[in-house]
């Protein structure tokens, strides 16, 4: 109406909803954005860099730190692209344990960020109930691999280890309280006015622009674009799974958030039918001693909780070591879409828009 | 009549003694281990690169606005409703009226869209 | 007219009325510190956790812990603050919260079982206006806010304290239209006589409360009330996901503690004058007159909680939905109440 100064307000990296380190620079018109700027690189580590002075075995180890609250699907990434590399056969019994840890930990990954999400919007305990199931998923991991967060749970070729005895039936048991919990967390926000009102339509962004951004995960499929690597590229043992792949309609925040709460359930059907269907076998293939692909380049992509994560790698065929270990990590990438959201919203709109990104910091800094 | 009001005074002495008292008192016993970097005002670890107050959005002015020549409208009817069992059919027409008059300021600012945020 | 005699029998009253006085104010500085557990409690009991309970039994004495706690931290004001105003921010509100309770009626008139020749109401001021003080008071508080904001020469601090002041401005209005209304019915400004003119009941079993012919007002009052008072869902100026800690991100140490005593004041005062305007105050079956505090304190109670159920379970609203909230739904509907209110007085006699 009247022409005022912009005020610039640093948002992060010491915020208590910028989910980590993020800092946004905001240009604000009393509290409508006009611009944001996103700043990144306080968690930088150089893990890329560090990779390529680790064997591959010891590179594993790595990359559980990068999405730390999927560190599972970080590792079966990374596991199956040097696979790939090296061409190996990985048994069925360990693709189905790995399928069901991938799902385990889309699941507790889902429930950081829906306690996260609603907690910025304000609804501290769905916050509280989300971590509780989060907490049976970790006890799970606990038992299959010792840790709890970094689990370094899987190895090329397969498994370190088999499942211990009666972990599928507790597997199962988890599924069941899961899908009863699941109904409660949308009791408290699906329908809820409030929720509603600060979901629909903040940040709508059409399929076509999405696809440009580079967004992948929920974001992309809020959009209304059925991408998914489990379905387009089947990895692990989803060729064998049955599921459906949810999208969104308008591309705003509630459709992304419905369109996690949906991967819920279908990751619990798969967790179902792989549990179930658990085949015997070896856990591990034939992997050479000393784990030395053969000179080329590989990129391989797999669903993580966020979206496409990829690992470019190349060997040289002489060292122990990879010669170039490159990440597509879909928190950075999606991270991109983060300016072109926020612009015309307001301030509370940008907590609830870096929620509905789902972004953690580790991986988007590595 | 004005003595009524005196416990009331007292009230408010005793409160702003004690937020007084309390905060001189914990002055005394916290400890001050300051340097430069805690004097900074907060803006999430980064040094502020402008000053706070700057000039800021018309819209909270228009507020103010609105608020002071709403509230003076509410002011009037606090007299009315108490004698509201005097004046009655008389009172209710009357208030009427002056809403009436009201509802097309209301309904003016409106349109005119003093009552948009964003 | 004037005698020594009469003084001198009125010294008792005195007395007694100074005790008060202090009493209500402890007890107010009490509730603060029992809020505080309360809503922790409660707040723990909806997360399906334990909530305090290291210090004292079941950890009732968090609250001193956290007091002493802060008594110890660090006072810090940035560099670039205002001395004076940044000082006088937290007097402010908290004298302004405490001020506010002094007109509100907590029970009815009492001899303490005989122990005074006349009997003592008891409030702490028995004024005739007292809604319109309420109202002049709930005002002020917007003063420290506003000042606490602007002073600390914070971005996060002024943005909540520009939000606060225009929220809480904004909801004064229905506010003061859901008292209005309830002013029609009860021809009067003296709080004590409201509640008394609630007294009894309808067909032998309905209180004759406000709150069920103002069922309007009630909610009006409610939701004007926890904008008021800065609660969730409407908790914007503190937002703390948002703006970190708003107005008192700047304050340390007990500067900090008294918006948080303020904060906690200002609840109990909303909804002990609810309880007032619209829930009968004291009255209440079974219980004598002179126990009438019982009723209130359990009707306060119960507002409180009803508050802090709201905190714990809902999102927060956004700041201009909360506005438009405010202006274009709250208001409109608080004025057609209190129109339909007189019109209901006059041709259903009330």
């Amino acid at each position: 109406m009247f022409d005022t100064n912009e005020l610039v307000l640093n948002m992060g990296p010491q915020h208590p909803s910028t989910h980590g380190v993020l800092r946004v620079v905001l240009r604000l018109d009393g509290e409508k954005v006009v611009d944001a700027d996103v700043v990144i690189g306080y968690l930088h580590r150089g893990i890329e860099k560090l990779c390529e002075n680790r064997n591959w075995t010891q590179i594993i180890l790595l990359t559980d730190r990068m999405d730390y609250v999927a560190a599972a699907t970080n590792n079966v990434g990374y596991c199956e692209t040097v696979e790939k590399l090296m061409s190996l056969e990985v048994p069925r019994r360990a693709r189905y344990v790995r399928t069901i840890l991938c799902e385990l930990q889309r699941i507790a990954s889902h429930c950081l960020w829906i306690g996260t999400h609603a907690m910025d919007i304000g609804a501290m305990t769905v916050f509280l109930y989300a971590f509780r199931e989060r907490e049976l998923i970790l006890d799970l991991f606990e038992e299959f691999c010792g840790a709890r967060l970094t689990y370094n749970s899987m190895r090329i070729g397969g498994l370190p280890l088999d499942i211990p005895p009666g972990w599928d039936g507790k597997v199962l048991e988890f599924c069941k309280i899961m899908s009863s919990k699941i109904e409660e967390y949308e009791e408290l926000l699906t329908h809820n006015r409030i929720w509603l009102e600060r979901t629909k339509g903040i940040g709508v962004i059409s399929g076509s622009e999405a696809v440009a951004l580079g967004l992948s995960g929920p974001p992309l499929r809020g959009s209304g674009v059925p991408r998914d690597v489990r379905k387009d590229e089947p990895y692990a043992a989803y060729d064998e799974m049955e599921f459906e792949v949810p999208i969104g309609a308008s591309g705003d925040t509630y459709d992304r958030y419905l369109v996690r709460i949906e991967e819920f359930r279908q990751a619990l059907r798969i967790i179902r039918q792989a549990t179930e269907g658990l085949p015997e076998g070896p856990i591990v293939g034939k992997v050479p001693r000393l784990i030395k692909p053969p000179a080329g380049e590989t990129y391989h992509a797999i669903e993580s909780p966020k979206g496409e994560l990829g690992y470019f790698i190349v060997s040289d065929g002489k060292s122990t070591n990879p010669y170039r270990f490159r990440v597509r990590p879909p928190s950075f990438c999606n991270l991109q879409g983060l300016r072109r959201l926020v612009k015309g919203h307001l301030v509370a709109d940008v907590v609830a828009l870096i929620g509905s990104l789902d972004v953690v910091l580790g991986e988007v800094d590595r | 009549m004005l003595s009524d009001y005196i416990p009331i005074a007292i009230f408010v002495v005793v409160a702003t003694g004690f937020a007084l008292f309390t905060l001189i008192f914990a002055s005394l016993l916290h400890s001050e281990k300051y340097n430069k970097v805690k004097f900074e005002p907060y803006e999430c670890g980064i040094e502020p690169t402008t000053d706070a107050r700057d000039r800021y959005s018309i819209r909270y002015f228009l507020v103010a606005m609105l608020f002071v020549i709403f509230d003076v409208e509410t002011v009037f009817m606090f007299p009315w409703a108490v004698i509201f069992d005097k004046l009655l059919l008389f009172g209710l027409i009357e208030m009427l009226v002056f809403i009436l008059i009201l509802v097309v300021g209301y309904y003016y600012a409106w349109q005119k869209g003093a009552l948009e945020w964003a | 007219m004037f005698s020594w005699l009469h003084l001198y029998r009125m010294i008792p009253l005195l007395i007694a009325q100074i005790v008060l006085t202090l009493f209500v104010f402890f007890m107010l500085l009490n509730s603060a510190a029992v809020m505080v557990y309360f809503e922790r409690k409660v707040a723990a009991m909806l997360q399906q956790r334990l909530g305090p309970y290291l210090v004292g039994p079941r950890g009732l004495l968090q609250p001193v812990a956290d007091v002493i706690k802060l008594m110890f931290k660090e006072e810090l004001r940035p560099r670039a603050a205002d001395p004076l105003l940044f000082a006088l921010a937290p007097i402010i509100s908290a004298a302004a919260a405490f001020a506010a309770f002094a007109v509100v009626p907590f029970g009815a008139e009492t001899t303490f079982f005989g122990l005074l020749s006349d009997p003592l109401r008891l409030q702490v001021a028995d004024v005739n206006v007292a809604v319109l003080v309420i109202f002049a008071i709930a005002s002020m508080s917007v003063y420290g806010i506003v000042l606490a904001g602007w002073s600390s020469n914070s971005k996060y601090s002024l943005l909540g304290s520009l939000r606060a002041s225009a929220q809480m401005i904004s909801y004064e209005l229905s506010y003061g239209l859901a008292l209005a209304s309830v002013l029609v019915m009860a021809n009067s400004l003296s709080l004590t006589d409201i509640v008394n003119r609630q007294a009894g009941v309808w067909f032998h079993v309905i209180p004759r409360w406000f709150l069920f012919v103002q069922p309007l007002g009630f909610l009006i009052y409610l939701t004007a009330g926890i904008a008021e008072t800065n609660r969730a869902p409407f908790d914007f100026p503190e937002a703390e996901q948002e703006l970190v800690a708003g107005y008192h991100t700047e304050y340390s140490s007990m500067s900090f503690a008294m918006f948080f005593l303020a904060e906690y004041i200002n609840m109990v005062t909303v909804s002990a004058v609810a309880t007032d305007l619209f829930l009968g105050g004291w009255h209440g079956p079974f219980l004598p007159e002179s126990l009438g505090w019982i009723w209130f304190l359990l009707k306060v109670t119960a507002i409180l909680f009803f508050y802090v159920w709201m905190r714990w379970t809902l999102p927060r609203y956004r700041y201009d939905q909360l506005m438009h909230f405010g202006w274009r739904v709250l208001l409109p509907l608080a004025v057609v109440n209190l129109l339909a209110t007189a019109a209901g007085v006059l041709y259903f006699d009330l």
